[in-house]
């Protein structure tokens, strides 16, 4: 039996780089897998509204949407709108959501009065965001090259073709249509004018 | 040895075999009995019941005959009630369900009626909110927003308030749009309607 261990240690050292590369490869796919899992365990509406924070504001606002309920049951949920797809921002924005966990620590939301107080905080940042990517998120599912302006109602036709040639972004017009809109009147002129607002 | 001990076993799963026959056999009966017994039972409580329940509906009878003797006779005028807008169907019965009206796709302004008239939404206004905080149909109606929009300016009575002091916000009595505005179904009148609307603001 020992002669055997002995062997193997031999036939180990004799080998080390190709024991070692086999085993950090193993052990890097299972490590991936259930890096990969719990990513995407948190990338999900429950996970989200999991906290009373989300859930008794945001998403109770959220779902009396469209993009909660329409007509063709396509339904957006949270990490649709607020976390990128992409592998490399996805990733970004995981690392940023640390601070929210800070926060949630911190209980810096943790009642609705708090939540309001601080909402237009919080929506200028997502606004921001989606200004700074051209509004990927929305595009991930509606695409204005795909858009057939004729069945479209009289009034988004038109302010479609001339925003879009001006270079607007879908969030410049479309705020707060999965939440509630915040008080914007604590914004400064030059803010209001960043986020196309009147 | 080795015989003796399968003999054994054998004899021993064959008494088992037999305890569970009998036992299955016995709660067979069982259960028979109990429906007998149930049966008969019922049958008893009905026999004693009878006589008495026939004696009490014989008298409700008589009762009832008194009361209509002592009521105010009875004229049938042919008046069937008002009929309301539920039709025919009576006042426990559920309601015939209506068929969903489906809101217009956009159209052009809709002409008044009548001066004074709150102008009616000839669009769809899903999701538009009039919180606290934030007043959507203003994005478009706004003094600032109207020329760009192409929309209807929101008049300037709404910046007065109830004493008449002119505002440059929205007046609280006026800020709830849907209030007075609504967006229109394709729905046929209820009641015929005469009503003449003014012939100058139709053109
Ligand atoms: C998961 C895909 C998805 C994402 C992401 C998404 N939407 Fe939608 N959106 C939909 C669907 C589905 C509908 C409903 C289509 C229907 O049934 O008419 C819709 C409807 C809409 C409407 C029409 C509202 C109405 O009342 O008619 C607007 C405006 C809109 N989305 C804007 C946005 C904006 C802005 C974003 C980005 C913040 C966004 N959407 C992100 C799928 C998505
Ligand atoms: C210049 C402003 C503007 C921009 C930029 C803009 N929209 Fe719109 N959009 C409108 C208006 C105005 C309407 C019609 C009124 C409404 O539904 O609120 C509309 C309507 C819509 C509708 C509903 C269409 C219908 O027929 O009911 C969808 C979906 C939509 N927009 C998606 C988008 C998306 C996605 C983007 C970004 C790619 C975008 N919009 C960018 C102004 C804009
Ligand atoms: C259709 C896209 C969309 C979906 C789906 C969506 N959001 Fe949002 N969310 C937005 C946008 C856009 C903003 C920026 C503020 C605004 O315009 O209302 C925002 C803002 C927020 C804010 C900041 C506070 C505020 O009200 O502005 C929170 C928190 C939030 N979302 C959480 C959620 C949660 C939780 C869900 C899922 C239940 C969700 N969102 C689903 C688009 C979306």
């Amino acid at each position: 039996m020992i002669k055997l261990f002995k062997k193997f240690l031999v036939f180990l050292k004799k080998r080390a780089v190709f024991t070692v590369l086999t085993m950090g490869f193993f052990g890097g796919v299972i490590f991936w897998g259930g890096f990969n899992t719990a990513l995407e365990a948190t990338n999900t509406e429950q996970f989200c509204i999991s906290c009373h924070e989300m859930e008794n504001t945001v998403f109770q606002e959220y779902k009396h949407t469209i993009h909660y309920q329409n007509r063709t049951g396509v339904r957006a949920t949270c990490p649709d709108c607020h976390v990128p797809k992409e592998w490399g921002p996805k990733m970004i924005r995981k690392i940023q959501a640390s601070n929210e966990l800070l926060h949630k620590a911190l209980g810096t939301i943790d009642t609705p009065e708090k939540f309001e107080n601080e909402r237009i905080h919080l929506a200028t940042k997502e606004w921001r965001r989606m200004k700074a990517n051209d509004s990927l998120s929305c595009r991930n599912c509606h695409d204005y090259s795909s858009m057939d302006y004729s069945m479209q109602s009289q009034r988004a036709t038109p302010q479609h073709i001339a925003g879009f040639e001006e270079g607007k972004t879908c969030i410049d017009c479309h705020k707060g249509i999965a939440h509630q809109m915040p008080d914007t009147s604590s914004l400064t002129d030059e803010e209001r004018k960043e986020f196309n607002l009147q | 040895m080795k015989n003796s001990k399968k003999l054994v076993l054998k004899y021993v799963n064959l008494a088992l075999g037999a305890g569970l026959l009998m036992l299955s056999i016995n709660s067979y009966a069982e259960t028979k009995e109990a429906a007998t017994s149930d049966v008969a039972e019922v049958q008893k409580e009905l026999n004693a019941q009878t006589p008495s329940a026939t004696n009490e509906a014989t008298d409700s009878v008589s009762a009832s005959s008194e009361v209509k003797s002592s009521a105010p006779e009875f004229h049938d005028f042919g008046f069937k009630g008002v009929r309301s807008l539920r039709g025919e169907t009576g006042i426990v019965a559920p309601d015939k369900s209506a068929s969903i009206k489906r809101l217009q796709p956009d159209i052009d302004p809709i002409a008044r009626n009548y001066f004074q008239q709150p102008p009616m939404i000839p669009h769809r206004t899903r999701g538009y909110q009039i919180t606290v905080r934030h007043n959507k149909c203003m994005t478009c109606h706004g003094w600032d927003t109207y020329k760009k929009a192409r929309a209807t300016k929101v008049s300037q009575t709404h910046f007065a308030d109830r004493d008449g002091n002119a505002q440059s916000t929205l007046a609280a009595r006026r800020y709830f749009c849907t209030q007075c505005h609504a967006p229109q179904v394709d729905a046929k009148p209820l009641v015929e309607n005469k009503f003449d609307p003014v012939h100058e603001l139709q053109k």
